[in-house]
């Protein structure tokens, strides 16, 4: 059953592999969120088996969307930016809905 | 006036329109609900005589974090051997700490509106009650409520609200945002979970744009008999449109959910296996059960004797039996322990797995900052075992070896729904409680604390650094940066 989050199935498949690339790639954990007052729910990314325990960065990317993270800067700057953009976009699309 | 308030016209016509039928049939399987009475009854019946070796099986499993089955639960429920409790009640403490560590959340209920069209013949804010003095809670009343919860160091409430239009999701929403946004210096409330009557999913889509903790909505008997005797009006009489109000929760994307009974309505044993059948009916649908169980029991209230005439009401040892049982058949999920109980049963039963707790409690509308001195029933919707301060409480927790968590981090940093319950069950969540306990306990103390509760907690607080550094060598630092700027003065740093 689908769940009331403001992303689609689909674009919960995308940020899971998102996140997962990322892992791969620069051995850093992050995880999406839909940003509701205080709260910030989780949506798709990092999986328990990979946790670490760490201080964890909350970066909000638009008023709704955020991305958490044990090492967010070690991802580099451009990077960063490409992922910043896609949610971006997505919380565009999700503001039209 | 009170009578209008609680059955007028436009109350009533209001209340015909609440239910959704759609929204409860969606759920049913070939048109019946989850809770199927006879087959629990006939579980109970075949579980009757478990062998220790059954038992110990089970209560093994339990202690590698797994779910019960039905017929297992049902086979502890009927334990008799005394020897075989105290292995249970060993056991149950055991698992609570390989999941949450030795920590307690506090919290403090704020009771917002005693407005009601339900009539639970249990209850003393059931409509008929002329006694009890109707009230809501204006948003500045709310805001100098939130003031002086927050001058006594609590930063967790649970909010709760009667079924009524003029206490309806708008209401709820606004009196949210007011107690998010209300500082005293640096103090702040930062996390509101919410009691509050089932609702719609659309009702529920805005309910979660404030940023809520845990929904509770609980189902007070799961008993269909009893439920429709004790519940004999309004919208509330409706069994299933309650029990599937976290269904649409969870379905509305608020993923953090709280489920309960009311223990003393009937058969106790029935009431652990219907929340077992809860946790399992959203664990099959969503992929995660309940953030936490209540298991209050009835209370005395004003000019409610159903109360004294209750053949189900629970002693004390079968209160400690159930709670046991609760926590081996769903070892991960939160257990919450409230002032119903007076301070020896909350001593008592704390260690077979309880992981929060209210302090300074007070359920009048408007009482915390009317400061008033003793309980009024007519004020209540029962009455209370302990109205101990949260210092007191504290005190008693950290002499028991217990300390006492402040944390809000989770749902703040995503950790929420399935993320947080999957990192509970392979026990890797533990680690963060204790690291954030460590950390908001520090907080309290400092801004807070008695001179005498200090001297407690300062104990409890460096056997917990001292774990720390053993456990956790790699973050140890980390810790102890954090640790000290909170000592300098930094406030609401979390793992």
């Amino acid at each position: 059953m689908e769940k009331g989050t403001c992303f689609s199935s689909i674009e919960i498949k995308k940020l899971t592999n998102l996140a997962k690339l990322i892992k791969k790639k620069y051995g850093v954990n992050v995880w999406f969120v839909e940003i509701l007052g205080k709260r910030w729910s989780y949506v798709a990314g990092q999986r328990v088996e990979d946790s670490s325990i760490f201080p964890y960065e909350c970066v909000p990317i638009s008023e709704r969307f955020g991305v958490v993270s044990d090492r967010w800067k070690q991802i580099p700057l451009e990077s960063r930016e490409q992922i910043k953009s896609l949610l971006d976009d997505m919380a565009r699309e999700y503001e039209q809905k | 006036m009170s009578t209008q308030l609680v059955s007028g016209p436009s109350v009533i016509e209001w209340a015909n329109n609440v239910i959704e039928k759609d929204e409860i049939t969606r759920y049913l399987d070939d048109g019946r609900d989850f809770i199927d009475d006879e087959k629990i009854k006939k579980l109970l019946h075949q579980n009757k005589h478990p062998t220790p070796h059954k038992v110990r099986h089970i209560i093994e499993k339990s202690l590698c974090i797994e779910r019960l089955e039905p017929e297992e639960t049902a086979a502890l429920l009927n334990v008799k051997d005394r020897g075989l409790w105290d292995e249970m009640f060993q056991a149950a403490g055991e698992v609570k700490r390989r999941v949450y560590d030795n920590r307690i959340v506090t919290f403090a209920p704020l009771y917002c509106s005693n407005l009601c069209v339900n009539n639970c013949l249990y209850c003393g804010f059931r409509k008929e009650n002329t006694l009890v003095k109707r009230r809501r809670l204006t948003l500045e009343e709310v805001r100098r409520e939130t003031e002086a919860l927050i001058s006594s160091g609590h930063k967790r409430l649970i909010a709760v609200y009667g079924e009524h239009p003029l206490s309806d999701v708008n209401y709820i929403t606004d009196t949210l945002r007011t107690i998010y946004e209300t500082k005293v210096g640096n103090g702040e409330i930062r996390r509101v979970n919410v009691n509050a009557p089932p609702m719609s999913i659309e009702k529920l889509k805005i309910l979660k744009e404030v940023g809520i903790g845990t929904f509770q909505v609980f189902q007070e008997t799961y008993h269909h008999q009893t439920y429709k005797r004790v519940h004999p009006s309004s919208i509330k009489s409706n069994y299933r449109w309650r029990l599937y109000a976290l269904h649409r929760a969870m379905e509305a994307g608020v993923d953090d959910v709280g489920i309960g009974a009311l223990f003393g309505l009937y058969d106790w044993r029935f009431e652990v296996m219907g929340l077992l059948y809860h946790t399992m009916s959203l664990e099959d649908h969503f992929g995660v059960g309940p953030h936490t169980i209540s298991f209050p029991r009835l209370e005395p209230a004003a000019n409610t004797p159903f109360i004294q005439e209750s053949k189900y009401k629970v002693s004390d040892e079968d209160f400690k039996k159930l709670i046991t049982v609760i926590r081996l058949s769903v070892p991960y999920t939160g257990m919450i322990l409230t002032a119903r109980e007076p301070p020896h049963i909350r001593k008592e039963v704390i260690p077979l797995g309880v992981t929060q707790t209210d302090a300074s409690t007070r359920i009048g509308i408007g009482t915390y900052s009317a400061r008033y001195p003793k309980q009024e029933a007519e004020k209540q919707q029962f009455l209370l075992g302990d109205t101990r301060s949260l210092d007191e409480v504290i005190k008693e927790l950290a002499l028991a070896g217990y300390i006492t968590s402040f944390c809000t981090a989770g749902y703040r940093c995503g950790r929420t729904g399935k993320c947080i319950m999957d990192m509970l069950k392979k026990g890797k969540e533990r680690w963060f409680c204790k690291l954030n306990a460590v950390l908001t306990f520090r907080e309290w103390l400092d801004d807070f604390a008695s001179e005498e509760t200090k001297e407690v907690g300062e104990m409890i607080i460096r056997k917990e650094i001292k774990e720390i550094k053993e456990k956790l060598p790699q973050i140890y630092p980390k810790f102890m940066e954090y640790y000290r700027r909170i000592e300098n003065g930094e406030r609401d740093l979390f793992f």
